[in-house]
């Protein structure tokens, strides 16, 4: 178990580090400009936004490797999918921190023309004038820290389902799922006067706390997301055998 | 100490891989493990490795089932035709990586033998030629120390240096710190030197296993004129016959009579890439 997840957390250690370096330096690009130019940069919750982006193709890029090398080297199904979801944890924490970090450190530079604030600040923006810092800073981690781990499970079971599916089931997924969702059901809200759209808006706005304004409920979608994506990912693949 | 395969059966479709597979590897023994294309070889090594599953039946590795157990699973390498490493990941970090899952790989044999091999150890894996790839996994196999090393075609692209080489380091590293070694080749000449026990697998089923000795004691060879040879075999279970020019060899299944061995006939053993060629036609 303590190689599994040794090797499963350092997977992400030079995927992470380009990642940090990209968007730092792109901050720092917009900052040096708006000094030079009449201009503006606003990043509201785009760290997180952009680690989300980057958690779920990892989360696309963590099984068919990982699984030939761990079948190589005699680790079981079990002992890989235990040190995979630890691997999502840590991972996920490691950046809950960094982005705290960074956000508060760019923010620092904020004023009329240069805006970096985070996703907390700019989901339940009444809120953080009703409690203090430490309640806010509390929050605003779990509250990224339940998003990341949904983006990286989700990633994880699409990409688990697509190796466990035969060329068949992945081409009916791959074309059944965006057909039904950007044809299909538009077409369908159309003919129902939008009631399917604002049903679903509001189901979205509930579960993730937006309007109750309290993150509470999202914390809860998030348990409850990343349990079921990790459940259907081991259920996926307690049976996967090398394919080739 | 033992790998104890029971009763194991294994379909895939129609095809029937493996059927009612019963057989004990024991310990510090090197096993030859023959068959034809397709004869199930391949599969009953992943089985017992837990790389995939049997519809039936069981492997116990010193006495704790495989199947999805780390604790046995450690007591295994199986070096498989199929390269499982990361393509993009350097020969010296799949080494440094093996030390990590398993805690006896020794390194220090590995960086030599690839120096022997003149592999480099910077590489990545998709850099290799087919020949190379074979042997990163081969020096992997020989440095791992576990109790139980299988190897599926471990010669696989070598040319006849490396061949030579690889039987030579296979048989000091069994003669320093012996386990067990399954060796599934289709190269039965080469290997019939090197192994102790020979184990066939014909259509899923195996139909020998036993020592070398044993089964190359089950027949005979026989040498000399075309017309001689001719006259002898008249009777005889014949499983194969060599000519050249006039002279010709016959190899004969059975015991030898030495005293009605006609003059100008040589014997010698008999020959076991013959034997397997008879017990697994048809």
């Amino acid at each position: 178990m303590k190689a599994a997840l040794k090797y499963q957390i350092l997977e992400f250690k030079k995927s992470t580090v380009i990642f940090y370096i990209i968007v730092l330096l792109v901050h720092v690009f917009f900052a040096s400009i708006i000094t030079v130019n009449d201009t503006t940069f606003r990043s509201d919750g785009g760290f997180e936004v952009a680690t989300i982006i980057y958690l779920f193709i990892s989360g696309l890029n963590s099984f068919k490797e990982t699984f030939g090398m761990f079948i190589q080297n005699g680790v079981s199904r079990k002992t890989m999918f235990l040190s995979r979801t630890v691997s999502f944890l840590v991972i996920s924490l490691i950046m809950v921190f960094m982005n705290f970090i960074f956000v508060r450190v760019l923010g620092l530079l904020n004023s009329s023309r240069f805006s970096v604030t985070d996703m907390y600040e700019n989901i339940f923006e009444k809120r953080v004038d009703t409690i203090n810092g430490l309640t806010r800073g509390f929050e605003s981690l779990m509250l990224s820290l339940g998003v990341y781990l949904i983006a990286i499970s989700l990633g994880y079971l699409i990409t688990v389902a697509y190796y466990r599916m035969n060329k068949a089931g992945k081409l009916a997924v791959s074309v059944g799922v965006p057909v039904s969702v950007f044809v299909l059901l538009p077409m369908i809200d159309l003919t129902l006067d939008g009631r399917i759209t604002s049903f679903m808006a509001k189901i979205l706005t509930t579960i993730i706390g937006i309007r109750s304004g309290y993150p509470y409920y999202m914390y809860i979608t998030s348990i409850i997301a990343f349990a079921l994506f990790i459940m259907l990912s081991w259920f996926l693949m307690r049976k996967a055998v090398d394919k080739n | 100490m033992s790998i104890e395969i029971k009763n194991l059966s294994k379909n895939y479709k129609s095809v029937q891989a493996l059927d009612d597979v019963s057989i004990r590897f024991e310990e510090n023994k090197i096993y030859g493990l023959l068959g034809r294309n397709g004869a199930g070889k391949t599969t009953l090594l992943n089985i017992i490795t837990n790389r995939i599953f049997a519809d039936r039946g069981e492997v116990f590795i010193d006495d704790i089932p495989s199947k999805e157990n780390d604790q046995a699973l450690q007591k295994v390498y199986l070096m498989s035709e199929k390269n499982f490493y990361p393509d993009k990941m350097k020969i010296k970090d799949i080494f440094r990586w093996t030390g990590e899952f398993y805690g006896k790989f020794d390194m220090e044999s590995a960086m030599n033998m690839a120096e022997k091999f003149e592999l480099s150890t910077n590489k990545v894996v998709k850099g290799l030629s087919t020949g190379y790839t074979s042997i990163f996994k081969v020096i992997i196999a020989l440095s791992v120390n576990t109790p139980y090393v299988l190897l599926d075609e471990p010669v696989l692209g070598l040319d006849a240096n490396h061949r030579d080489l690889f039987y030579k380091l296979l048989i000091e590293k069994y003669s320093e710190k012996p386990s067990t070694i399954i060796v599934s080749t289709h190269l039965i000449e080469e290997v019939s030197n090197v192994i102790e026990n020979v184990v066939v697998i014909k259509k899923g089923k195996i139909i020998k296993d036993e020592t070398r000795e044993e089964l190359l004691t089950a027949g005979y060879t026989i040498s000399g004129s075309a017309s001689l040879v001719d006259q002898y075999i008249l009777g005889k279970s014949v499983i194969g016959l060599d000519v050249l020019g006039g002279l010709k060899s016959a190899y004969i299944l059975g015991e030898l009579e030495k005293d009605k061995l006609p003059e100008g006939l040589e014997v010698s053993r008999m020959d076991l890439q013959k034997l397997f060629i008879q017990m697994t036609n048809a």
